[in-house]
Parts: C-alpha cells; structure tokens; sequence
C-alpha cells in the first residue's frame, strides 16, 4: 500500500472519516444540507481530500439521469458518497463536478 | 600577417566549412610547438610553411621597448592596422608610464613632469591614475609599493607582456590557444552527451558518447529480508551503507562491499508502528528513525545500539527531521496536536522550539550541506525557504500538493514531487525568483508519497519512483525519461543513488523488497561492448 499522502485541511471545522478519522472535507464547502444519499441525509459540497474515485456510472437518483463516481476514503476505502460527473437535466446542472457526502460517514469535528 | 608563395599554393582556408583560416592555423601551431619546447619543429614548420609566428610589428616593439625607444613604440603602435582607439590609448599610456617611472627611477624630475605633462595627460584616461602619478613624483617611497621594482630588463619584459594583452590577438598569439579550442570542443561534447554518467578518460581520436549502459539500467540484486512493504531507502554519505525502513516495524542497515555487493549487516528493532523516515548523521555514524504516529529512535551504525529515543511529553508526531552538518544537533519538525518545530541534541533534550499560531505542519524538512539554508514543505503547497537561525525567509507556491522534498548533494538545487504527476527543479536561494528550473514528468503519482533523488556523477540525473511499479530516470536537462526500470510488482515507494558510486542505484518497493540496479559496463568501457550493443 505505500505511505499514503493525507492532506490535512486546516479550518477549525472539518468533516473527518467516521472510520479512520482522516480528513476529508472542510466545512465551509458545503453548498447544500438538504441532500439525501443511501445512507440517509446527506451534504453538497465543493471540496473533498483524501479520496478516491470509483468508476463512471449512470445512475437514475431522484431528480433524474447522471453520471457519478463513488467515492471511497483512501485510507480505509470507506464510501463516503460521490461525485457528480454529468448531469442529464439543466436543472441539476448546478451539481457538475461537484461531492455528495454522506452523514452517516462522517463526524464534524470543530 | 605576411603568407608567402608556399602558402598560396595550398588551400587558403580548411574545414568543411572553410571557417579556419590556413594561416592562423599554422601560427598557432608553431606556437604550441614552441610552448611544448620543441623548438627545432617550430623554426623548422616556420620556414616550411613561411608563416613566422610572430608579425612584424611584434619584433619592432619588442626591440623598442627592451632598448628603451619609447617614441618609436608609439608610432609603431599607431601603425598596427584596425587597432580601436581605446586600445591605442591604453598601450600608449602603458609605455608613457614605464617611461615616466624609469625617469624618476633614475632621478631626472623634470624630464618626468614633462613626460606627465605632454604625453599623459593628452590621453584622456582615468584622472585618477594620472594623480596617482603626479603623487609619485613627490612621494618616491610609494612606487615600491606598485610592484615596480626590479631591474630595468625585468620591467620592460613586463610591460611588452601587459602590452600584448591591450593590443589587438593578432600581433602575438596568446598562449595556450590551442589547448584552450581543443578543450572548449571536448567540454561541449562532455555536456551534450546524454548518459555520461561513469568518468570516463576523454580521448581526442573520437567524438565522446555514452551508452544508455552507463547509467544504472540492470537489477543486480534483490533485497528480500524485509516482511513487509518498503518504504525508504537511503545510502550513506559515504556510499559505503544503505538503510531501509519498512512497515513491519523494523529498519535495516545494510554494508556496500568492495566489490559493489550489498548485504545485510543488522536489523533495527524497537519501533511499534511502521517507519516512514530515516536519517543519516552527515558523518554517517547515526542514523535516525522516525516512525508514523510514534517517537523517533536514533541509532549507533556501527553497533547497530539504541543511543536515544526523541520522545514528547505531549505525545506530539515527530513527522521529520534533519541533521545540522556538525553531526550533533538535530532539527525536528512535529504536528498534532499543535505544530512545532525544534532543535535538540543528540540525548533528546530540546534546544530551542518555535511553536505557536504561526508555525504551519510541516511534513519534510532538510538542512543544506553548509548549515545556513532550512527548507521545509509546509500545508502541503509551500515551500519555505529560511536562512538559519535568523534571516531572510523566502516562500514559493505551488499549484498542487507537494508530497517529498529532496536535496542535492552541494546544496546548491532541490526537487520536489508533486500530486500532479510532476517533479519541479528549484535552485536552494532564498534570493531566488518564483520560477522553476525544469519539470520532469513521464511518472505516475497520485494517491502515495513518491521519493525522488538526484544522482549519477555530478548530480547530473534525478531518479523516482513511481506508482506503476517502474523508476524513472531524466537528465537534469529534459523533460522526459531517458530510462524506464522495471522489476519491481508494486509500487515503488522510494529510490536512492550512491553518492561514491555513480553506477549504482537503489529501490524499495511495496513487494517487500529492496533492488540494487548497477550500470550495465564497468567504468572503464571497452570496444568490445561497443560492438556487442550493435550486434
């Protein structure tokens, strides 16, 4: 596996892995708290860290047609949530290139 | 420059291109023959070839000046055809002021003042030189001063020799000007050539070329005592050791033989979680250990004994550190829960620490060779340059995060890996612009810190490792690769060069092992590989 390069976000508020407390994202990146993923409620937001990126898929979610990547913790390869790829709907294009994390997954930290 | 019927009859120019002039190409012939001391050849080639090395002009001023017939010298001197006006005044106020100094010498004051009067003054050159004159007149003390002393002979050999550099190469060619051609080609042949790596003895019967061989291109051996991924490598000073961490916890310092076999030598045990980072003192005596989330543990080499452990009442990650050049201090850079940076000797004891709102984490730190420079890589995207203790401090930006940090070995350069799949080549100046000296690219990086390192003689190559399992090579010139190495199945964490021995590298890998690549021909390369690469 290698020593795997972690960013650490500095604002006093991030969003840390529930699993192995790395950061992921910082607070002031969300964009919206009224999302829902399969977990349950869910954030937008602009900016993650230490992630990877699953395979392109279409997916059919409640506003319709996109293409999303899932996105894992890179340190325990966690799913964390995804990321909005493209979107079908010029209403949801807002959403391009954009993250949905999960609540479940996360702690706020700060 | 007289060419004679003997000349005209052969070509008048050489080369393939006709740039080389036949006739300054004999006289400078004749003129290393002559500095050679064969002088039988050299009158000899002269009366052959019926170029005489020295031009006329030449011999009518050395006579003048070595009998003292100043005039002469100066009409002689405004003969010479093409000679630029500034030249001219400063051969005239040459030979004026050896004149000038030969008058007071002797006594005669007021011939002198004339001789200042007349011939110096009307040249127009720098008025201090000619006060400085006019002071000699009242201060005779002062003139041994000036170095002109000596006998009479002496100095008239010194000035014909300060004339013939003001006046224009042709009327005496300078010494040591076909040396100097020959070298400036063998130089710019030695730069041009892209593996040249081994030293290898210049040899003026051919154009000088590398082979791709002579940089580390074959795994010669294959390190397996480690149980689990490695992480770090890293040869002594010396090149005579090599240390690899891994992250089953232990670090391992291996000998270099004589015969460029490495082996292993001892097993360092006592760390509780894997080992990121390793140290060597610049006397290559100890070695530091720095683990990930754990204290640091510093070493004997040749005992291979636990000396110390740098531990932190608060329990703070010691993420790296570095050694001043005196082999007794120790910087250290520290993070979570607040960020600190310290020195401390070789017991653990803290020297001096700077912490607060400011300090940013830090994740690499290296001290220059001379001890004056500190650069760390602070939030990932800095680079923080900072003359020690107290100085000028210099920060430069990156787009993109900057995983590990390497030195060269004078000091003088430094790289850095980035996320984006790119190494930046910086000069180690606090003076420095913001601009970077080169990029090299062609490896892959992304998710893992990847360590990169200069090398091969002269530091003339940087080397990384690279998440597709192969180490990439450039020179420091070009952006591309210039050699790929595989071996390795799994991603290739770190890679180091052997300082002593330009034709060795080494690699550690995620498959638990630690390859030794060597240069494929010996340094001395012969003919018969020549062939055997072509066939």
């Amino acid at each position: 596996m290698g020593l795997l390069f972690l960013q650490s976000l500095p604002g006093p508020k991030v969003f840390k892995c529930r699993c192995c407390k790395v950061d992921s994202a910082p607070h002031d990146a969300i964009v919206s708290k009224n999302f829902s993923g399969r977990y349950g409620p869910a954030y937008l937001i602009n900016r993650v860290v230490n992630i990877t990126m699953g395979p392109s898929e279409d997916r059919h979610l409640m506003t319709g047609w996109h293409t999303v990547n899932d996105i894992f913790c890179s340190c325990c390869q966690q799913l964390l949530g995804w990321k909005y790829e493209k979107a079908y709907d010029d209403s949801q294009k807002y959403k391009e290139g954009r993250f949905v994390l999960e609540k479940a997954r996360v702690m706020k930290i700060g | 420059m007289e060419s004679s019927d003997d000349i005209e009859s052969r070509l008048s120019r050489l080369g393939s291109r006709g740039l080389i002039d036949t006739t300054q190409f004999v006289r400078i012939i004749i003129q290393s023959l002559y500095s050679l001391g064969f002088n039988k050849a050299a009158s000899s080639l002269e009366s052959e070839s019926g170029v005489r090395l020295d031009s006329a002009q030449h011999d009518r001023l050395l006579f003048d000046v070595m009998s003292g017939r100043w005039e002469n010298c100066v009409s002689t001197i405004n003969s010479i055809p093409g000679i630029d006006t500034s030249s001219l005044i400063n051969a005239s106020y040459l030979i004026w002021k050896e004149h000038f100094f030969e008058l007071i010498g002797s006594g005669c004051f007021l011939p002198a003042i004339e001789v200042l009067w007349k011939q110096i003054s009307p040249l127009g050159v720098d008025s201090c030189r000619v006060h400085r004159l006019a002071q000699y007149l009242v201060c005779y003390e002062a003139m041994g001063q000036t170095g002109s002393v000596g006998s009479t002979v002496q100095r008239r050999i010194s000035l014909f020799l300060d004339l013939v550099e003001v006046l224009p190469p042709y009327i005496r060619v300078p010494s040591g000007r076909l040396e100097k051609l020959v070298e400036t080609a063998v130089l710019k042949q030695r730069s041009s050539c892209q593996y040249h790596n081994l030293p290898k003895e210049i040899t003026l019967f051919e154009d000088h070329k590398c082979w791709p061989e002579q940089i580390p291109s074959t795994c010669s051996q294959v390190l397996l005592e480690h149980k689990n991924e490695v992480w770090f490598v890293q040869f002594s000073h010396n090149g005579r050791y090599l240390a690899s961490s891994s992250s089953d916890c232990t670090a391992i310092i291996w000998t270099v033989e004589d015969d460029d076999m490495v082996v292993y030598k001892h097993c360092l045990m006592g760390h509780e979680k894997p080992i990121s980072f390793l140290s060597w003192s610049p006397d290559d005596t100890m070695l530091i250990t720095c683990s990930n989330g754990e204290t640091s543990k510093l070493w004997d080499v040749k005992t291979s004994t636990l000396l110390a452990t740098f531990s932190d009442p608060k329990r703070r990650i010691i993420s790296s550190c570095a050694w001043f050049p005196s082999s007794d201090k120790v910087l250290c850079s520290s993070s979570e829960p607040d960020n600190r940076i310290f020195t401390c000797d070789l017991a653990g004891n803290v020297l001096d620490a700077w912490e607060g709102e400011r300090i940013p984490k830090i994740s690499d730190l290296a001290i220059s060779p001379d001890g004056r420079l500190v650069i760390g890589i602070c939030s990932e995207k800095t680079i923080w340059l900072c003359e020690f203790p107290q100085g000028k401090e210099k920060v430069i930006r990156e787009e993109r995060s900057i995983t590990s940090l390497s030195l060269s070995r004078d000091g003088q350069f430094f790289i850095v890996n980035l996320n984006s799949e790119e190494i930046h080549l910086r000069k180690l100046d606090v003076n420095i612009g913001d601009g970077v000296d080169a990029v090299f690219k062609g490896h892959r990086q992304g998710k893992y810190v990847i360590r990169s390192c200069f090398g091969g003689s002269g530091c003339s190559f940087v080397a990384s490792g690279s998440e597709d399992s192969k180490i990439y090579i450039w020179r420091r010139k070009c952006e591309s690769p210039i050699k790929v190495l595989m071996g390795h199945s799994m991603i290739v964490n770190s890679v180091t060069w052997n300082p002593a021995r330009p034709h060795m590298l080494a690699s550690a890998s995620d498959d638990h092992t630690v390859r030794i690549w060597m240069a494929g021909c010996n340094p001395q390369p012969s003919k018969k590989l020549g062939e055997s690469l072509i066939s």
